[in-house]
């Protein structure tokens, strides 16, 4: 893995976390992309075998810090997500836009469920499912923007085909 | 290239759940992890505090767009507050004698009085069902876990976790909440739990004798040793009888304001030897507080 290569996934993933943890009004909160999430699956469907699993383990780690719950959770979530991308890769980079989007906001979806199946086996009460839905909505759509924009950047900054 | 894909990433995931499937269950019955919490957290604090920062920004550009004529009005406005608070704190202390006099006769307990630190909350946008928030205050500042968070109009919630720099506080809307409390106007003791974000708290096990009334004050009891005697927690809303039902659907509408309060006070506060003594021998305090103090 190149220098340029490190720099732009440290870059991505940390502006995804401040994203995810930036301040907004309560009435918008639940309406919140995973933006994590979905830069993780990004990384996958482009970096293939390369990706590494024990990376996103690391900043599911750092999510579950941050947010104060059961440490392993959020990486878990992610561990299982990154899997799923990572077994159907091939499956989701031919699918088309439209697809992508719907595939997207189901992936979102069983993100979510994960962590409220492993937080309802813990026995943390989760009294509220409507944000869930909202925020599988708002990534189903952000998700050919955000993909557009990396791919551009990456374009521009890293050459990933001749480095293989 | 075609042909490269290892088959390696499925056995990693089994690996990796397994490991995290174990940190997880370690992280909840033991308290070997707190190490490796801390140190993250430590290392992730100039983020919180960085995404702090715009709206710390957006504030002193408030302050610093002010007009002179804004400035001084907003002067003589809290000058005359500060007056008006001397007044009544005349009053007050006088009261305070009285009370401490009459308390005295009773042959009941002191009150307890706190010490307070200002605090103010990290703008934070934490996952959504998780009613907590980050202090810019922590243990390099003397903050400990139980110690009571308050903003102007009453209690938001309590002290969870510390690390060096931060602090956790668990409001009082979550559900993990529970305030033992007493009506103002009755001196009915009963629970209010948290319902979730956003929705108004419940006041809990309460049959339809009971003395509750709409717009009723309900006031910290003290019971429980968590949170001190007198601080205002919310006030009754509604009161929902539904026939067939033991106890009645009470809710409470929080005093504090737990979604726009920024700057809050930490109060320290001491029970008494003596108080805690009385609570035992009442069988007012769990086991578990007998032998160490507040603990979580």
């Amino acid at each position: 893995m190149n220098f340029r290569l490190a720099l732009l996934l440290f870059l991505s993933f940390s502006s995804a976390i401040a994203l995810q943890f930036l301040p907004v009004l309560p009435l918008l909160a639940p309406w919140v992309p995973q933006w994590l999430t979905l830069v993780a699956i990004y990384w996958a469907l482009v970096l293939d075998d390369h990706f590494s699993l024990s990376w996103i383990c690391f900043i599911g780690l750092c999510i579950d810090v941050m947010n104060g719950s059961v440490l392993g959770l959020h990486a878990l979530a992610l561990l299982w997500i990154s899997f799923l991308v990572l077994k159907n890769a091939r499956h989701f980079r031919r699918a088309g836009r439209m697809q992508q989007i719907l595939e997207m906001g189901l992936l979102i979806l069983a993100y979510q469920f994960i962590l409220w199946v492993l937080q309802g086996v813990m026995g943390q009460a989760v009294l509220q499912w409507k944000p869930y839905l909202m925020s599988s909505l708002s990534s189903a759509i952000i998700w050919p923007w955000l993909s557009l924009l990396l791919d551009d950047i990456r374009f521009s900054y890293v050459r990933l085909k001749d480095d293989r | 290239m075609l042909f490269r894909r290892a088959a390696g990433f499925g056995w990693r995931t089994l690996s990796l759940s397994i490991l995290m499937i174990g940190l997880m269950f370690a992280d909840l019955h033991y308290r070997y992890l707190n190490t490796v919490r801390n140190v993250l957290s430590v290392a992730l604090t100039p983020l919180q505090y960085a995404l702090s920062a715009p709206i710390d920004a957006l504030e002193w550009l408030q302050v610093s767009a002010a007009t002179q004529h804004q400035l001084s009005t907003e002067n003589t406005q809290l000058k005359q507050q500060v007056l008006l608070m001397q007044v009544k704190l005349q009053q007050l202390i006088n009261m305070q004698e009285e009370n401490s006099q009459l308390r005295a006769l009773l042959k009941s307990s002191e009150r307890i009085t706190g010490q307070f630190q200002e605090a103010k909350l990290l703008a934070i946008n934490l996952e959504v069902n998780s009613d907590e928030m980050i202090l810019d205050k922590g243990a390099e500042q003397g903050v400990t876990v139980g110690q009571i968070v308050i903003d102007v109009s009453g209690i938001m919630g309590q002290v969870i976790s510390v690390t060096p720099f931060t602090s956790r506080v668990l409001l009082i809307s979550d559900p993990r909440s529970g305030i033992p409390v007493q009506d103002d106007r009755s001196g009915f003791q009963a629970m209010i739990l948290g319902m979730g974000t956003e929705r108004p708290l419940s006041l809990i096990h309460v049959s339809e004798t009971a003395d509750v009334k709409v717009g009723d004050l309900l006031l910290t009891s003290g019971l429980g040793m968590r949170y001190p005697e007198g601080y205002p927690v919310g006030v009754v809303e509604e009161i929902e009888k539904t026939s067939g039902e033991p106890f009645m659907d009470i809710k409470v509408r929080a005093s504090a304001q737990l979604s726009q309060s920024r700057r809050v006070l930490l109060v320290r506060h001491d029970f008494s030897v003596e108080q805690r003594k009385r609570m035992i021998e009442a069988g007012l305090l769990p086991y578990a507080e007998k032998s160490s103090g507040a603990k979580l």
